[in-house]
């Protein structure tokens, strides 16, 4: 198995919300206000309002993240995306994160592997390829790249 | 909307070996959410990779034949090692018949135990069709 570059997605987030679970497990909830995404052979936008992410986050900088949202192709085709990943960094990175002050990619460990679900056709590869991906959180949104595993 | 991507470009490296036994598989049949599904218990086997060594006391997998001839794996299995620590490797992924399985896997364990580490990380797990192993790579 080895990575092939597949995509690279640019969202705008709306602001944070809190669910205080239990003392030390918080879900948060951030929904994606706009978006956009490509790579050889795909691009198109997220469709606003259709899901965001929800990483449960912990106090000692783990966190485990479930994203949901839908794709909408150039061509017209839509596309679900579900996620799951793992993040874990020092708690001064998280503190940093959570406070939406910038920080650097490198301090933290952040990989997701996301599964699509796209209509028969050309797309149709997505639904049986597993992916690797990598955030980058910044003030205003967050940049993730994919690679398909090959 | 125009920043520099800076993060790592990630890369999967050996990590662990897995062979399992299976037990008898119990077929549920065609589900109204599409395709065919069935149970595939884990009855035993081995964990090893990275100075860890295992035994596998459990788990499973859950398959649902699509439509589309794609297997869909949800995987589980449970792991004790031999300071009596227990974790759980569990995930999803696809099986393509005549080619391989291959996972997204990732770990749950006691936060203040000796494979607590294992829970930090994410893996890919791949099985080579007719092969009892799982070889998991993890992604760095």
């Amino acid at each position: 198995m080895h990575l092939v570059f597949a995509l690279e997605m640019r969202l705008s987030l709306g602001p944070r919300r809190h669910i205080h679970l239990a003392r030390g497990y918080t879900r948060g909830a951030v929904l994606i206000e706009e978006g956009r995404f490509e790579g050889p052979g795909i691009a198109g936008r997220i469709v606003p309002g259709s899901g965001g992410d929800f990483p449960m986050v912990r106090p000692d900088g783990s966190g485990r993240f479930e994203s949901q949202y839908l794709l909408e192709t150039e061509d017209g085709a839509h596309i679900l995306k579900r996620s799951t990943g793992v993040r874990h960094a020092p708690p001064e990175v998280v503190a940093a994160l959570l406070a939406g002050e910038e920080v650097d990619p490198q301090s933290y460990y952040m990989r997701m592997t996301p599964r699509f679900e796209a209509p028969e056709g050309r797309y149709e590869w997505l639904n049986r390829t597993l992916f690797v991906g990598v955030g980058q959180r910044n003030p205003t949104g967050s940049i993730f790249r994919f690679w398909k595993v090959v | 909307m125009d920043l520099a991507f800076t993060a790592p470009t990630p890369d999967l490296v050996p990590a662990f070996d897995l062979v399992l036994e299976h037990g008898s598989v119990a077929i549920v049949g065609a589900i109204a959410t599409g395709g065919v599904r069935s149970h595939h218990p884990i009855t035993g086997g081995s964990f090893s990779g990275e100075g860890l060594s295992g035994t596998v006391t459990g788990g499973s997998e859950t398959w649902l034949d699509r439509a589309d001839g794609v297997t869909m794996v949800e995987a589980s299995y449970y792991i004790t090692f031999a300071d009596g620590a227990v974790a759980r490797c569990f995930g999803q992924g696809y099986r393509t018949a005549g080619a391989s399985t291959r996972l997204a896997l990732l770990f749950e364990a006691a936060e203040d135990g000796s494979v607590a580490g294992l829970a930090t990380r994410a893996f890919l797990g791949e099985r080579v069709e007719g092969s009892t192993r799982l070889v998991i790579s993890r992604i760095v």
